[in-house]
């Protein structure tokens, strides 16, 4: 029997000696021929995973060829984004990069900045908010600023993990209201849904996060935003005033955006654009951000990639006033 | 329960929990020894006790099991009847009893051999051959091996490849299956 | 439309039993099917195939220990002891039986009392939730067989493994050694099946090979419907109560089906009359854990709909296909969405009991592969291993994750350390540990927080308990007094 065994195993090798072809690379007119990730680096259910599953489907459609979702989560978004950049760049893994690509290089979380990757569209900016219980004692901003400038770190927020998005929003609200930025306690969570509802149950004070992310619960009367960080007040939300109209000039805004590894073929990634726009431009994609409350705001390939870098620079400046530059 | 068949040498339990003591110490003495690179690189809240503390507080409970079983290893070895009680009852208990043989050792080396080869000759010619051997190693006659084998890389394509669309590695050879 | 919606059952059922293959697989491919039928058709197919998984995984735990899911673990336990003692038909019936009946408490609790465990479920923040976790890791390093400190010892290891990758609270990089692939930590599904599928196999083929050819894993035995009937008729107290306790573990977000087994096989155990032969193919032992599982299913979906927080990543995708149903998760659910939750509801009632229906095919079938001879049935386990731990990430870095912990598993089994805490802490650990620190930051460093909060004084006092009673009743049990008072 061992004969066999032996026989087997010598010609594996032989086999293994053999003239190795090299792994056939598809061309770009038959991309996609097998399945094609989109790496989301945030957890099932939030915002970036719903609009990821949205995108991935509708580009299943278009190139009929599955789309999934893979959500690496961890590392306030390095894991996921580390990953994607990493990966081999033959279009077959994409990448959902957020906000967090823009500030985390500056914090030593990891060293990725947006030139790791291809850009190939933005797909989303939401304005930063602020919410509250009903029932808390805060009817507007300056009432939340004022009980923060009165009681330094007495109050406790959350959102997002330390140092993520929504962390960096309010840390750069409080720096354009004059206040110091360790007047309050950011209470690290894995996302807007979970700190939601420990701000329903009392756990927490306030939570900063998009509007949409929250939108069930304001709908509900359970939440009140306080303020929303944009240049103007959202349509989804008229009556919501923005930070800027209560005396603080500070606006945040939580882009999202469909990137591929860097090095990635030119001719892939301009036919990733040209399916991406279509999509961008579809009436269905209109009524799911409808639906779901997220602003569409899109910025095609070339002009994505200057708006990240106008992005770098606004919030370098914000992660060392917080004091979170390494 | 009598097993006739799994005598409990007390030397070979010894052995045993010297092992797994050692085992264990070398875990949490590498655990250790490397949650001294574990830097504050991200901000943390003034009252976190750090990334490096839960890493450190487990190696450091580790390290006191591991010395636990090395000190329980010395009695049975200095204390003749220490301990058999406690055998009995894991018996009873319905552990799985498994004496560390020689066997999967080849197996695991056959495996080792084949994670390699999955790169080289691609998933279905590797997983071919491995099934094939591990069958005959098994005692099967080789057609019978080969037979079944074949199916099973049938079957794997047809459920992963088609039915879940993963894509297998192909190999470098750039087989076409 | 009951024809698809069967099918989709088998199909989940055969998925969740195949090591490697996992429910998330299953609903994910199944959901863009799901578009091509009418609504409710489709909403079925997908909320049948979500509810199969767990039994299913339930399935090659009793035969070959090997848990498809870490909520079967349990199923390791007294299933798997049954099923060697030749009355695994009688274990799986019974499983299948209380997972069924689990499921119909938990979607009938979901219906009833939904927004009253969200709210309780509100109660729970840091403090609560860590004490949670170590209440459902303590129980598996507690109840599962062998020394209570091996059983501990293989948590802290699970634990110790699961701080590897980038930590969640500080960003901070741990054990990574710069390697990408350790980034994300380590994946605790290669880590299971190489646990115990692969350690399995090892065990298998170390023995006498004359055994091997002759003995099939499992013997031709007839479904002992009557007799499962019976005895789950004869512990209807047990089903009920582990069934509602895991349907409000499942209801906390964060927490699982895998606290929920756990937790009720603990429970079962503390009030049984037959306490101290827990372990050894105890009817009790079978039915706790099984009740619990299936009934947590349904309890997750309370916060996954009410607040939309999904509890796993199944959940995460039942709950986005059910917004293309026009089901939107949120607060005013049950008024907002009426008709189509009436549907959802009485679809996810007639799951269960088409599950009974799934099950005794997927039971029948899988016993049939494993009459095959023990060496084909174990390339097969190492071939599924192999290709169920690549295709998780597409990475052969995850199939030799596979192997190292078959080896560890291995060793560690010989020297009887009991596996089941090693996976939990692996899965568990991160929830001890973030809302261990992240408590102390929302505390201010106020470690009495952890105690102080009516539910945190609850789980301690349980867990005092656990730890303390445990010397107790192995005492009384060497005593050779099995009378054990509840």
């Amino acid at each position: 029997m061992k004969k066999y065994v032996a026989l087997i195993l010598a010609f594996c090798l032989v086999g293994s000696a053999c003239q190795p072809g090299g792994p056939g690379s598809g061309s770009v007119e038959s991309y996609p021929t097998r399945t094609v990730s989109i790496i989301c680096p945030w957890a099932p259910g939030g915002g970036t995973d719903q609009i990821a599953r949205f995108w991935a489907n509708a580009l299943e459609r278009e190139f009929g060829r599955p789309f999934v979702v893979v959500n690496r989560t961890g590392g306030s978004g390095a894991v996921g984004h580390t990953a994607g950049a990493t990966a081999r760049p033959d279009g077959y893994t994409l990448t959902m990069i957020t906000f967090e690509l823009s500030t985390m290089h500056r914090m030593g979380i990891s060293p990725l900045t947006f030139e790791d990757f291809s850009c190939i569209l933005q797909i989303n900016g939401d304005a930063a908010a602020i919410l509250v219980r009903a029932d808390s004692p805060w009817k507007s901003l300056g009432d939340l600023l004022d009980h923060i400038r009165q009681n330094p770190g007495a109050v406790k927020m959350s959102g997002t993990a330390t140092g993520a998005a929504w962390d960096l929003a309010r840390a750069g609200l409080q720096q354009a209201a004059g206040i110091p930025v360790e007047s309050v306690v950011w209470v690290p969570t894995k996302g807007a849904a979970p700190s939601v509802v420990e701000l329903l149950g009392g756990h927490i004070d306030a939570v900063c996060c998009s509007v949409p992310e929250a939108a069930a619960q304001i709908e509900a009367g359970q939440l009140r935003v306080l303020a929303v960080m944009s240049e103007q007040r959202l349509e989804s939300f008229p009556d919501v005033p923005t930070a800027k109209e209560q005396g603080v000039d500070w606006v945040a805004v939580g882009w999202r955006g469909l990137a591929a590894p860097k090095n990635t073929p030119v001719e892939l990634i301009d036919r990733l654009v040209a399916t991406c726009r279509e999509i961008a431009d579809s009436d269905e994609y209109r009524e799911f951000m409808e639906k779901t409350g997220y602003a569409i705001e899109v910025r095609l390939k070339d002009e994505f990639r200057e708006f990240l870098a106008e992005q770098d620079a606004l919030w370098k400046q914000v992660v060392e006033a917080a004091g979170y530059d390494q | 329960m009598t097993s006739s068949r799994l005598p409990h040498d007390p030397w070979q339990r010894i052995c045993g929990l010297g092992l797994l003591s050692a085992g264990v110490i070398a875990v949490a003495g590498v655990a250790i020894w490397f949650a001294g690179d574990i830097g504050r690189t991200g901000p943390g809240g003034g009252h976190d006790p750090g990334p490096r503390f839960f890493p450190l507080l487990l190696s450091l409970t580790l390290l006191a099991f591991g010395i636990g079983h090395a000190v329980q290893a010395a009695l049975v070895a200095f204390l003749p009847g220490f301990g058999s009680q406690g055998i009995q009852s894991a018996q009873q208990e319905g552990v799985p009893s498994a004496q560390i043989g020689w066997r999967w050792l080849i197996l695991l080396m056959l495996l080792v051999l084949y994670i390699f080869a999955i790169g080289w000759i691609g998933f279905s010619v590797s997983t071919w051959l491995i099934a094939t051997g591990m069958m005959i190693g098994l005692g099967n006659r080789w057609w019978v091996a080969a037979g079944v084998a074949l199916v099973m890389v049938v079957v794997v394509r047809v459920l992963f490849v088609i039915l879940f669309r993963v894509q297998l590695p192909a190999g470098e050879l750039g087989l076409p299956f | 439309m009951l024809a698809p919606w069967l099918l989709g059952m088998v199909f989940g059922i055969f998925v969740g039993a195949t090591p490697g293959l996992t429910a998330t697989m299953a609903v994910a491919l199944i959901v863009p099917i799901s578009f091509h039928l009418e609504p409710t058709a489709g909403l079925a197919l997908i909320v049948g195939v979500s509810f199969t998984a767990i039994f299913a995984g339930d399935i090659p735990a009793t035969y070959l220990r090997i848990p498809g899911t870490p909520a079967s673990a349990a199923a390791t336990l007294d299933g798997h002891q049954m099923a060697r003692q030749g009355r695994g038909s009688l274990a799986l019936t019974l499983d299948l039986f209380c997972s069924s009946l689990g499921g119909l408490i938990g979607v009938g609790l979901l219906i009833t009392v939904a927004p009253l465990l969200a709210q309780f479920a509100l109660q729970f923040s840091f403090y609560e939730r860590f004490w949670l976790a170590v209440f459902g890791l303590s129980l598996s390093a507690l109840v599962s067989a062998g020394s209570t400190s091996k059983g501990l010892m293989a948590a802290c290891l699970g634990m110790l493994l699961s701080t590897v990758g980038i930590d969640v609270v500080s960003g901070a990089p741990r054990y990574t050694w710069g390697n990408v692939s350790l980034m994300s930590g380590l994946d605790f599904i290669p880590v299971m099946i190489g646990l115990f599928g692969l350690s399995e196999v090892f065990r298998h083929i170390s023995r006498p090979l004359g055994a091997m050819r002759e003995q099939a894993v499992v013997g031709r035995e007839s479904l002992p419907l009557l007799e499962a009937c019976r005895l789950v008729w004869q512990h209807k107290l047990c089903v009920l109560r582990s069934s509602v306790m895991g349907t409000v573990i499942g209801a906390l977000p964060g927490a699982g089906a895998d606290i929920a087994a756990w937790g009720a096989y603990g429970l079962a155990q503390k009030t049984s009359r037959r306490s101290a032969s827990f372990g050894t193919g105890v009817v009790e032992g079978v039915i706790a854990p099984t009740s619990a599982n299936n009934a947590a299913v349904a309890g997750a979906w309370i916060p996954a709909l009410v607040f939309g927080v999904p509890g796993d990543a199944v959940t995460a995708i039942v709950l986005g296909a059910l917004m293309m149903y026009d089901i939107k998760p949120g607060p005013h659910i049950f008024e907002a969405s009426e008709d189509q939750m009436r549907s959802l509801f009485a679809v996810a009632l007639m799951t269960q009991v088409l599950l009974l229906v799934a099950g005794l095919i997927g039971i029948k079938a899988f016993g049939a592969i494993l009459r095959l001879p023990r060496s084909i049935v174990l390339t097969a386990v190492v071939v599924f291993s192999v290709v169920g731990s690549f295709a998780l990430n597409n990475s052969l870095f995850d199939v030799s994750i596979m192997l190292i912990f078959g080896v560890v598993g291995y060793l560690l089994e010989s020297q009887r350390v009991p596996l089941a805490p090693m996976i939990l802490g692996l899965i568990l650990g991160p929830m001890v540990e973030e809302n261990l620190r992240v408590g102390l930051i929302s505390s201010d460093g106020d470690l009495s927080r952890f105690f102080t909060s009516p539910i945190s004084a609850v789980l301690v006092a349980l867990l005092l308990l656990t730890y303390l009673g445990l010397p107790v009743m192995k005492m009384l049990m060497r005593r050779g007094g099995p009378t054990q008072p509840a």
